[in-house]
């Protein structure tokens, strides 16, 4: 769970708010009520919902945003038709969903999507959700009631003064999402109408009156109120620099160093793109200026430099002066970068895996064997166990029937072997991709691989990949880290699939292996290893 | 994309929604909404023609010549002589309006012609011509002037569910024009909230376009499954005094047709000869 | 040479905005607003919650704003705000200091198109404020958003309601001639009418302003139209409180005509 991040004033503001509680008692029952007849009748029918099946890139990115922000319960997201810009969360807390505009999806990029998930995810974190839609329903609910008319514009007041702060603390998990001030910045001062960059930001903060509570009569105040409750994006300028101030702040480096260092228009390094000039730059820096070295780090890591992931990584698995201990952090930092095939990050990742790291990484020697003689055939470390010569080869028959089910299944789809000699495996001129899918699946140089089929991403990287090699089959399913199944292990584990709502976890030899959703596509790695290992041990089920 | 398939002869009954059939004469021929009807009237429908040709722009096959080559190739498809004004109005709006007064015309939207691919555009004019050559026009027009009012609720909920299924019959009219599930899906996911510019990489030909209906009805019925009674209760009321019915329901339909009922009919005409 | 009003403002539009602004209840008005310090607390929205924009990021925009200014002789250059909205395009806001909000997808279009344009379309909003348009505006806008905090009853209310919609109805063709005189190009005159309501291309194969216009013909329809269609009309206009668009490029047409005979009568 990410750490606290609530705007100190919204603490007071809610505690102010939870004071009434006669009109939220009167309010949650009301909400939760109308809720179930009103949004989620409309969503189920009208809106687009996003999931694992139906839009797996935001599904996953979504997910990310969760565990960034801290929030473990499965909120439903669903896209709406609009031009604004703008994700709402529409309910009471525990019940509620998430609407994006359709707009965001056609223009955002990924980290920017992250900023708007968490913003929204962070509403939902403190439990803000219910207060955030009583507005219109003040109104209908409390002037049925005797002084309700009174007690409503009393409430609405304050109401409307936390909401300014509410907005600040989700703005701050928007930047924990996204690693970053910078997307926030951009989806706020796009969505009032102009995409800014730094420099833009600066000059329109520049000319912004400081903030300031207005001393306001009865109509004063709902004056106030009638205005930002039909703004788009109230506070917008506020919010900006709130936000700016934060992520510069000695406790936003002390508890969220991802963000304060990943800010780069903090340290004037928005458009630097050349990641491995940001990383000599960063160790020509790091006797000078700690601070701006590590903003360097985290520029270059951000750039996709090898290197510059396995060194902040490590830091962050071990905590060092100035960047607080952070291994969930670190290990992503370092499978960014052991997926890339940098060897020094395949060794420190076989050490997590050796020793275990806590709830993150289970210990898994053979993994950890596999790493290790992997980051010594590069020349990083010793060989250690686990010696892939001594693997057994899959035998000449089997391999014929491994051949004869993707033809029948893939030929001319996506899978791929070496159609004019396949005992030679696959090669760049039948499979341009292989020396990609070799470092992504971490497939020893001096291993065949005879079969493929996988799916990649925009980026180069991939979201699925299964590869049939000379001793087993290596298997990426989209999450975590690849692994291996040598042959014999794969014919006589035991696997059991067991169903958990939408989702099938395989399970072998009582372990989780990977998992794929209950109506999945034919292509789905689980179900493909079912099916492999059916073909080469008919008696297993 | 195969050549289109001119449906010379095409006859509304051969694409109409059963339920449409089964209500026309409960809903339509009762003498309430045939009353309805005449109220709105000849002097409404020309009020509305003026306040359209004060605020938005007519367009000529000069001044939007792609948008016309469409909209004449889809009357040629779904064999309709009439070609109809075409009008544009600023607006995020993702439909194209048949309305009439002493002509048919067409509204759409200036966001409907920056989003929508050319396939979109044959879809959303394919339905509107479907619904004036099914005859919806004048009753969408009345509906429009229905509103909604809970102590009229009763009396229209029969009435908007034959408007539902009149747009199921409009659907299918449009993927006759198309002949193309894909641009038809882009269509309906844009209404959903999915841009096409992001369902175009999703899938791209009428087989994808297909595989990812299947999976994606499948994750919507799995999450109904899950509702709650009072959900349920709000879906059944939004069903009865909404003027569209629920999209995925929309999707679901076409999806149903497109399997059973769409290749038979294309495969008849494809005999006949005529290509566009 | 500075606009002066008299040149373009419209005689109809003079008349009434003089009536709005001097009506006792709109003297009520602009009182209380004082007395209730409404300006800070409406401008205090404004700068924490919109875009102002500025050299840096709006540099076209703010050097054809300079030039509209220098034009009709507005000394002190107006801020811009900048909203997201697909339908709006550009208007003025403030209560004693006016401003312009404008739309974003409105200005990216302008900013695609020539300088002209947007000086044009700026000039049109400056020339407005010049006429005393904002004062209307405001009230417009007090009338419909906060008339239950007014301290005049509501029956009273409408009668300055009713005043107002008239106004509102003529007060474009105002602006059209301001922006006119700004450019002095018909047909740019007439694209800025009509930019934003079409794609760009279909707006570019219209041809407005030429023998080959596009709209004309619609322009006629509607001014030419018979006795019925005339209450038709009448009756649209008093269900609402926008101009259309053919009559304003009618009267344009005519303002651009009579300001050529001018032009060669000197």
């Amino acid at each position: 769970m990410a750490a606290d991040f609530r705007h100190e004033q919204e603490r007071m503001a809610w505690g102010l708010l939870e004071k009434n509680s006669v009109v939220r008692f009167v309010v949650d029952a009301y909400q939760e009520f109308v809720q179930d007849l009103t949004t989620n009748a409309s969503a189920k029918g009208r809106n687009f919902p996003v999931t694992q099946e139906t839009a797996p890139r935001l599904y996953r990115l979504y997910r990310l945003a969760a565990e960034r922000v801290g929030v473990s319960e499965p909120v439903p997201l669903y896209l709406q038709m609009e031009y604004n810009l703008q994700a709402k969360t529409a309910g009471t807390d525990g019940d509620c969903a998430i609407f994006v505009d359709s707009a965001c999806i056609e223009q955002y990029s990924d980290t920017r999507l992250l900023a708007l998930f968490g913003h929204e995810l962070a509403h939902i974190r403190y439990g803000h959700v219910r207060m955030l839609n009583i507005n219109e329903m003040m109104d209908q609910v409390l002037t049925w009631i005797p002084f309700g008319g009174v007690a409503a514009e009393t409430f609405k007041a304050t109401l409307l003064e936390w909401r300014r702060f509410a907005d600040y603390t989700a703005d701050r998990g928007a930047a924990i999402a996204a690693g970053s001030a910078d997307a926030v910045l951009q989806n706020l001062s796009q969505s009032m109408g102009r995409e800014l960059d730094s420099e833009g930001v600066d000059a329109v903060l520049r000319e912004v009156p400081d903030e300031k509570d207005l001393k306001m009569g009865v109509t004063g105040t709902a004056l106030f109120q009638i205005m930002i409750n039909s703004i788009q994006v109230p506070y917008g300028v506020w919010r900006m620099k709130q936000l700016k101030q934060w992520c510069a702040s000695e406790t936003c480096r002390q508890t969220f160093p991802t963000v304060y260092y990943g800010t780069r228009s903090g340290f004037g390094l928005e458009d630097a793109d050349d990641g491995a000039a940001l990383y000599e730059q960063f160790r020509e820096m790091w006797e000078k200026n700690r601070k701006r070295a590590l903003a360097l780090l985290h520029a270059a890591a951000d750039c996709g430099n090898m290197r510059a992931n396995t060194r902040l990584g490590r830091y962050y698995l071990n905590g060092m002066d100035g960047l607080r201990k952070d291994a969930h952090n670190g290990l992503l930092l370092l499978r960014t970068a052991a997926l890339a095939g940098d060897p020094e990050a395949w060794y420190i990742l076989a050490g997590c895996f050796e020793t275990g790291c806590g709830s993150l990484l289970p210990q898994d020697s053979e993994r950890s064997a596999w790493l290790y003689c992997l980051a010594a055939s590069s020349g990083y470390g010793e060989g250690g166990d686990g010696n892939l010569r001594q693997l057994p080869a899959i035998s000449p028959k089997s391999m014929e029937s491994l051949m004869n089910w993707f033809t029948e299944n893939f030929y001319g789809g996506p899978a791929i072997f070496n159609e004019l000699a396949p005992a030679e495996g696959l090669n760049s001129d039948c499979c341009p991709d292989i020396d990609a899918l070799r470092t992504w699946l971490w497939i020893p140089g001096n291993e065949t691989v005879y079969m493929t089929e996988f799916d990649m991403e925009q980026n180069g990287g991939f979201c699925r990949a299964i590869a049939i090699a000379a001793t087993g089959i290596y298997v990426f399913d989209g999450q975590g880290l690849p692994f291996r199944l040598p042959w014999k292990k794969l014919k006589s584990c035991r696997i059991d699939a067991r169903k958990k709502g939408e989702r099938v976890t395989l399970f072998l030899n009582e372990k989780p292996l990977c998992s794929y959703n209950a109506k999945p596509p034919e292509r789905a790695v689980g179900v493909m290893l079912v099916k492999i290992r059916k073909i080469l041990n008919p008696q297993k089920s | 994309m195969e050549k289109r398939i001119i449906l010379k002869g095409l006859r509304v009954e051969e694409f109409i929604h059963p339920r449409e059939v089964q209500l026309q004469d409960s809903v339509i021929n009762s003498p309430t909404v045939r009353k309805l009807i005449e109220s709105v009237g000849d002097v409404n429908l020309r009020i509305n023609k003026t306040r359209i040709q004060g605020t938005y722009i007519q367009l000529y096959p000069h001044t939007a010549p792609r948008v016309f080559a469409i909209l004449k190739d889809v009357c040629r498809i779904l064999d309709h002589s009439d070609i109809p004004e075409l009008y544009v109005w600023k607006s995020m709006n993702n439909s194209i309006m048949p309305c009439t007064a002493e002509k048919d015309y067409l509204i759409l939207s200036d966001y409907v012609l920056e989003q929508y691919d050319d396939g979109m555009l044959y879809y959303g004019f394919g339905n509107a011509i479907a619904m004036i050559r099914a005859g919806h026009v004048k009753l969408t027009t009345a509906a429009a002037y229905m509103g909604c009012n809970i102590w009229t609720v009763l009396p229209q909920m029969k009435f908007k569910e034959y408007l539902h299924a009149a747009d199921a019959t409009s659907d299918r009219g449009g993927l006759l024009a198309c002949q193309s599930l894909a641009a038809a899906a882009r269509c309906h996911f844009l209404e959903l909230g999915m841009p096409p510019a992001v369902s175009r990489t999703m899938f791209a030909t009428d087989e994808e376009a297909a595989d990812y209906i299947e999976r994606y009805l499948f994750s919507v019925a799995e999450e109904n499954d899950r509702q709650r009674l009072t959900t349920r209760l709000g879906e059944m009321w939004q069903s009865a005094v909404y003027f569209e019915a629920a999209a995925n329901l929309m999707l679901a339909d076409m999806y149903v047709w497109y399997r059973k009922e769409y290749k038979p009919l294309l495969e008849k005409y494809r005999r006949e000869g005529g290509y566009l | 040479m500075i606009i002066m009003p008299e040149q373009y403002q419209l005689e109809e539009d003079s008349r009434l905005i003089e009536k709005i602004v001097n009506h006792e209840v709109a003297v009520k008005i602009f009182d209380w607003i004082k007395s209730e310090h409404l300006d800070e607390i409406y401008n205090t929205v404004y700068d924490s919650s919109f875009l102002r924009l500025n050299d840096t990021v709006a540099p076209a925009l703010m050097q054809q704003l300079r030039r509209a200014c220098e034009l009709f002789g507005l000394e002190e250059v107006p801020p811009v705000y900048v909203l997201r909205d697909f339908d709006d395009t550009i208007s003025i806001g403030g209560i004693s200091t006016p401003f312009l909000i404008i739309a974003d997808r409105y200005l990216e279009m302008l900013e695609r198109e020539r300088p002209e344009l947007l000086l044009g379309v700026l000039a049109a909003q400056v020339g407005a404020i010049q006429a005393g348009h904002h004062r209307g505006l405001i009230l417009s806008w007090l009338l419909s958003s906060v008339a239950s905090q007014l301290p005049i009853p509501g029956f009273i209310l409408g009668a300055l309601d009713g005043l107002i919609n008239d106004w509102k109805r003529c007060r474009l063709f105002t602006c059209d001639r301001a922006m006119y005189l700004a450019v002095r190009d018909y047909p740019l005159a007439l694209r800025g009418i009509l930019a934003g309501t079409v794609p760009t291309d279909i707006l570019d194969n219209m041809a407005l302003g030429t023998k080959k216009d596009a709209y004309q013909a619609q322009v006629r329809t509607f001014m030419e139209n018979g006795a019925l269609d005339g209450l038709i009309n009448m009756a649209n206009s008093f269900l609402s409180d926008t101009s259309w668009l053919p009559p304003r490029c009618h009267a344009l047409e005519e303002f651009a005509n009579s300001q050529r005979r001018v032009s060669n009568g000197c």
